[in-house]
């Protein structure tokens, strides 16, 4: 099973390497009596900060470009993107997640001395008012 | 012990005992309660696997759980009627029918380590309509 996540103006496209656990998630408030409105789509991906020894000096993954998203302020256009997260298995396209107007919640990111890579947790929401924008397929090939 | 579950009045879909891994039935009336509560819902949480067929030659009925969480509140199929048997020796210890669910939360998680994913669906029975679920339990298939 590979993840390949990419966001579109500003390109990020991560190496599949990177991405390592996904979580797609939609709530609505636990006290509801009824369907409400009040829906939030959240994607969160766990991944590997990989270093390149290879060529020192060049980056190894774009993990770094996600952390730059996370500082945008919120004025500005690109703090939102649209966000494709793709899982392939045995050839085909096993779900397809695209939240088009995604901002981001929470971004962290650890390293220890132990295991020598580092581990990024990204935390995504598509924007409230444009819920009927996401879109969840799965199950056909590239 | 095996688990089916069936959701209908939308896209119908229905899920065997190789998807289904997890049942859980909950009743919940509010704890901090003097005495008995009017104030009852009911719940049920489904869990299963997210496999996928080699070569996408059968549809993966698990999207159209993903589209039915996301559907929008003012549509009519946002309620849909989910059954649930509980299978074992022949029997069918419990059939839960809550005929008018809405989607309380749904997850799906997929890692680079299990091979397939998993999701999670909680569903409640319309409030107002708590007296319109069917629980019944052991008779015969």
């Amino acid at each position: 099973m590979a993840l390949a996540f990419s966001t579109a103006d500003p390109e990020i496209t991560l190496e599949e390497e990177s991405a390592r656990h996904l979580i797609f998630s939609v709530d609505i408030p636990p006290d509801s009596r009824a369907r409400t409105k009040d829906v939030g789509v959240t994607l969160t991906v766990i991944g590997k900060i990989l270093p390149d020894t290879a060529q020192a000096g060049n980056a190894a993954d774009s993990t770094a470009k996600l952390m730059e998203w996370s500082v945008v302020p919120a004025e500005q256009k690109i703090a939102y993107r649209s966000v494709t997260l793709k899982v392939k298995s045995g050839g085909i396209v096993t779900r397809q997640y695209e939240l088009p107007n995604a901002f981001i919640v929470d971004y962290y990111e650890r390293f220890g001395n132990g295991e020598d890579i580092g581990e990024f947790t990204l935390v995504l929401k598509q924007m409230k008012n444009k819920l009927a924008d996401v879109k969840v397929t799965g199950g056909f090939t590239e | 012990m095996g688990f089916r579950f069936s959701v209908t009045g939308g896209n119908d879909v229905s899920f065997d005992e190789y998807v289904i891994t997890d049942i859980e039935f909950i009743s919940d009336t509010p704890d901090a309660s003097n005495a008995r509560s009017t104030d009852l819902g009911v719940m049920l949480r489904i869990t299963g696997r997210i496999n996928f067929s080699l070569g996408a030659e059968i549809e993966d009925s698990t999207v159209e759980l993903a589209n039915w969480a996301l559907m929008p509140s003012d549509q009519a199929d946002c309620y849909r009627e989910a059954q649930v048997q509980i299978v074992s020796g022949g029997q069918i210890v419990r059939q839960y029918t809550y005929p008018n669910a809405f989607v309380m939360a749904y997850t799906e998680d997929l890692n680079d380590e299990e091979g397939v994913g998993t999701f999670t669906l909680l569903l409640k029975q319309k409030k107002d309509l708590t007296n319109k679920i069917e629980l019944k339990g052991n008779f015969e298939e």
